[in-house]
């Protein structure tokens, strides 16, 4: 309990300080932007995820209660620290795209990190199905899936940042955010007959190999399609409303 | 929309990720699970290339 508090309490203060980072460097338009939809994706993908594919994925001990603190001020609060990253990177580069790439790698890598540890302390349970056995369930390809969030959420904010039909852009940008888990749960179902006959088959190296494949595949996959995706809807916002 | 270079408010990225850091790294080896630091291992040597060898600005 301890450390739960003490995780609510960092994420919390972290949330914070983006803010102020935020309205200082970016506005108080960008702000709203970027803490609405990450808060209403921290929010919006676990509700997704438990309601609709809660058998075959995670949360054995997030309560709607702790949604919102646990996961909007969290994703908020460490998006933005990867996009800042990612920014003071690559952004002299001055391609958006490589600096959400990097800030999206960089947002993986952070979960790659607390995943395992949340996972170990029983704070969080993952039923994704996969080749191999890993301790705690944890598939370490599971940090590809969050790269994708990162990357589409900050895509989404540096293409839409300055179009005239803001709240549309902000409404479709959160949306944009839920293609990967719809994408990888709506097929869980059918691969996990062929995790099963896998795992049987196949020996432990090959098995990591091809968890790692699967899901880095589709962060390819996805993010291609959903840069795609972000990049029309830019080039039809920008057209002045009718 | 820069802030004054003398700013505080410029160093708050690195506030964030080093109470990550902090935290995380704290927690992954109170846990057991040490080898869960890495990512932020992984993380400071980028910056630290793009601090020492970067473009100026």
């Amino acid at each position: 309990m301890t450390t739960e508090i003490l995780l609510l309490a960092t994420m919390v203060i972290s949330a914070i300080l983006a803010a102020v980072h935020s309205l200082a460097v970016r506005g108080a338009r960008d702000t709203l932007w970027l803490a609405v939809t990450g808060v209403t994706f921290g929010y919006l993908f676990p509700f997704i995820d438990i309601n609709l594919f809660g058998h075959y994925t995670f949360h054995g001990h997030l309560t709607v209660l702790n949604f919102p603190l646990h996961l909007g001020f969290s994703w908020f609060a460490l998006y933005y620290t990867a996009f800042c990253l990612g920014e003071y990177l690559v952004g002299h580069l001055q391609k958006r795209w490589l600096v959400a790439l990097v800030s999206g790698l960089i947002f993986g890598l952070m979960e790659a990190q607390w995943d395992p540890t949340l996972l170990n302390l029983g704070i969080m349970e993952l039923f994704l199905p996969s080749f191999g056995d890993y301790p705690w369930n944890f598939n370490p390809g599971i940090p590809f899936c969050h790269a994708y969030f990162g990357f589409a959420w900050v895509y989404a904010y540096l293409l839409f940042q300055d179009t005239p039909r803001f709240g549309l852009a902000l409404v479709l940008g959160a949306a944009t955010l839920v293609l990967w888990p719809l994408g990888v749960m709506v097929w869980v179902p059918v691969l996990e007959p062929i995790y099963m006959a896998g795992k049987a088959s196949l020996g432990p190296g090959v098995r990591v190999v091809l968890d790692l494949v699967h899901l880095g595949l589709s962060f390819i996959v996805t993010g291609i399609v959903g840069a795609w995706f972000l990049r029309f809807l830019a080039r039809r916002l920008a057209r002045p409303a009718a | 929309m820069t802030p004054d270079p003398s700013s505080p408010v410029r160093a708050i990225p690195l506030v964030l990720f080093a109470i990550f850091v902090a935290f995380w790294s704290t927690l992954d080896v109170a846990s057991g699970v040490p080898l869960a630091v890495l990512p932020s291992v992984l993380i400071a040597l980028a910056l630290l290339v793009r601090a020492l060898w970067g473009v100026k600005e």
